[in-house]
């Protein structure tokens, strides 16, 4: 049942995201076209034209971050609250499944956004700068600092935050809607303000004292060390923070849901 | 028989709004029912209940003896009041979905009577008007061999000539394990095939029992008794 909910959930999602995607790729290819005209020798309009283009399409690769959040929680909000809840609450699954589906539908998507606008970016890199010497070189800088377990750590708390993100946003809607029968999104927008705030103490707790750390770390290998540290306890946050919303989302599905 | 739905002091409010109170029913299989009563009588919300829509308040609702949940998800069929199906969604695709989560779906029988009420199965959802929208969800609701259905206001929206074939759907669709459960406010079109009915008032029921007997002890049409009852 999970695999045909995520089916239909990545179709659903396809229809506004594709066209993100293909925005965010025409943007970059806009932008290296703009960058690789050599202005010098026309007049100042046409000059004015290529900073304009080029200030537009880096405005938009921006834009394509926030539009790609919005398409995910109104997807949510629909799927689950609106009419269309009707059609998904009837459905014949678990009400996890139906929030796990959305939930890496909606991550899937992200990422797919994501790594078009991190080809976008490369392209743009490349043309302008015109080898590509210049990312290896940022790697080994990088690489100094790193061990195996940063690698492993660094991606996974990249997933899991993402993962806590979503899921911080999909418990703010759906407690408002639980609660709100009209001004719902209101009704989110404040409790989505509440769990930020909550979730930035816990961030302050938990990173101070390792941000202290760091800053007094003497040597490389200590810096590495303190680093993974960081990332181990950002880990176990993020991992809790996730796994406290996604039972209480599933909660309040089970025993508040509430379509009038 | 065990009875398909049951209800043990089911309430439910909204606020401070009692929109069901302390309602104690049980649902025979193989019957049409009429779930009928006033604007705001509770007939949606008792719907909903069932079909796992909402929550109660208090008291509990059963089907096939089971809790609401996923098993009886598959065992329900629903069809709400307002159109739920998305926008987007060509009609054939309608169909795919519910092919898709449904074992009980008879995709044959959705076709032929998409054909019967002359839908176009390559139009979106958004193109069709209201009344051909709303024969879309019936075709899907009763394109499924379910054991109970639950349908809100079906022939609320559509022609004279689409509600007899609707009726003859639920009549020809309708077998001895099923129960269909009609809440409606055109009695007069439906009680010719109603096998007992439920008046409902304030969330309280007032009467249930068989439309056959009731002809006979009062000599009144259900549309005509339930003018008298409701009267304002």
């Amino acid at each position: 049942m999970l695999g045909k909910l995520f089916k239909h959930d990545m179709r659903a999602l396809s229809r506004w995201m594709r066209f993100v995607v293909l925005g965010i790729i025409s943007l970059a290819l806009l932008i290296t076209v703009s960058i690789a005209i050599d202005t010098q020798y026309y007049d100042s309009i046409v000059q004015s034209i290529q900073v304009m283009v080029m200030g537009l399409g880096v405005m938009g690769l921006y834009a394509s971050v926030i539009i790609t959040a919005v398409f995910v929680y109104v997807h949510y909000y629909r799927s689950m609250f609106s009419d269309e809840g009707y059609l998904t609450h009837t459905l014949p699954a678990k009400s996890w499944h139906i929030l796990l589906s959305k939930l890496l539908s909606s991550l899937l998507w992200m990422f797919i956004s994501t790594l078009s606008l991190v080809l976008g970016v490369f392209i743009i890199a490349w043309v302008t700068v015109g080898d590509l010497y210049f990312i290896s070189s940022a790697l080994r800088s990088i690489g100094e600092y790193v061990n195996a377990a940063t690698v492993i750590m660094a991606p996974a708390d990249l997933l899991i935050s993402s993962v806590s993100g979503l899921l911080q946003i999909f418990l703010a809607i759906t407690i408002g809607c639980a609660i709100a029968n009209k001004h719902r999104f209101w009704a989110a927008f404040g409790i989505y303000a509440a769990i930020s705030a909550c979730s930035g103490l816990i961030n302050s707790i938990f990173g101070f004292p390792t941000f202290i750390t760091l800053m007094f770390s003497y040597d490389d290998a200590n810096i590495t060390n303190n680093a993974n540290i960081m990332l181990m306890i950002d880990l176990i946050k993020n991992c809790a923070i996730a796994t406290i919303c996604f039972f209480w989302i599933n909660r309040l599905l089970k025993r508040r849901l509430n379509l009038q | 028989m065990e009875a398909i739905l049951t209800a043990q002091d089911l309430t439910k409010r909204y606020g401070n709004t009692v929109a069901l109170s302390n309602l104690n029913l049980n649902l025979p299989r193989g019957k049409i029912i009429g779930l009928l009563g006033p604007n705001g009588s509770g007939k949606t919300t008792f719907l909903k209940l069932a079909a796992g829509l909402l929550v109660p308040t208090a008291g509990r609702i059963r089907v096939n003896a089971l809790p609401i949940g996923e098993k009886t998800k598959s065992l329900v069929s629903y069809l709400p009041e307002r159109t739920y199906l998305p926008m987007h969604m060509r009609v054939r695709e309608t169909l795919d979905y519910f092919e898709d989560f449904y074992a009980d779906f008879d995709r044959a029988r959705a076709n032929s009577m998409l054909e019967a009420l002359q839908v176009p199965t390559d139009a979106r959802m958004r193109e069709l008007s209201k009344g051909t929208k709303e024969k879309v969800q019936l075709v899907l609701v009763m394109a499924r061999r379910a054991q109970l259905y639950l349908l809100d206001e079906p022939i609320g929206g559509v022609d004279p000539a689409t509600r007899d074939f609707i009726l003859q759907t639920i009549v020809s669709n309708f077998h001895e394990e099923s129960t269909v459960l009609i809440s409606t406010h055109l009695i007069w079109d439906v009680e010719k095939v109603l096998d007992e009915f439920i008046f409902l008032q304030k969330g309280v029921i007032t009467r249930y029992d068989e439309t056959q007997k009731v002809r006979e002890e009062t000599g009144l049409s259900l549309d005509e008794l339930f003018r008298e009852v409701f009267r304002c």
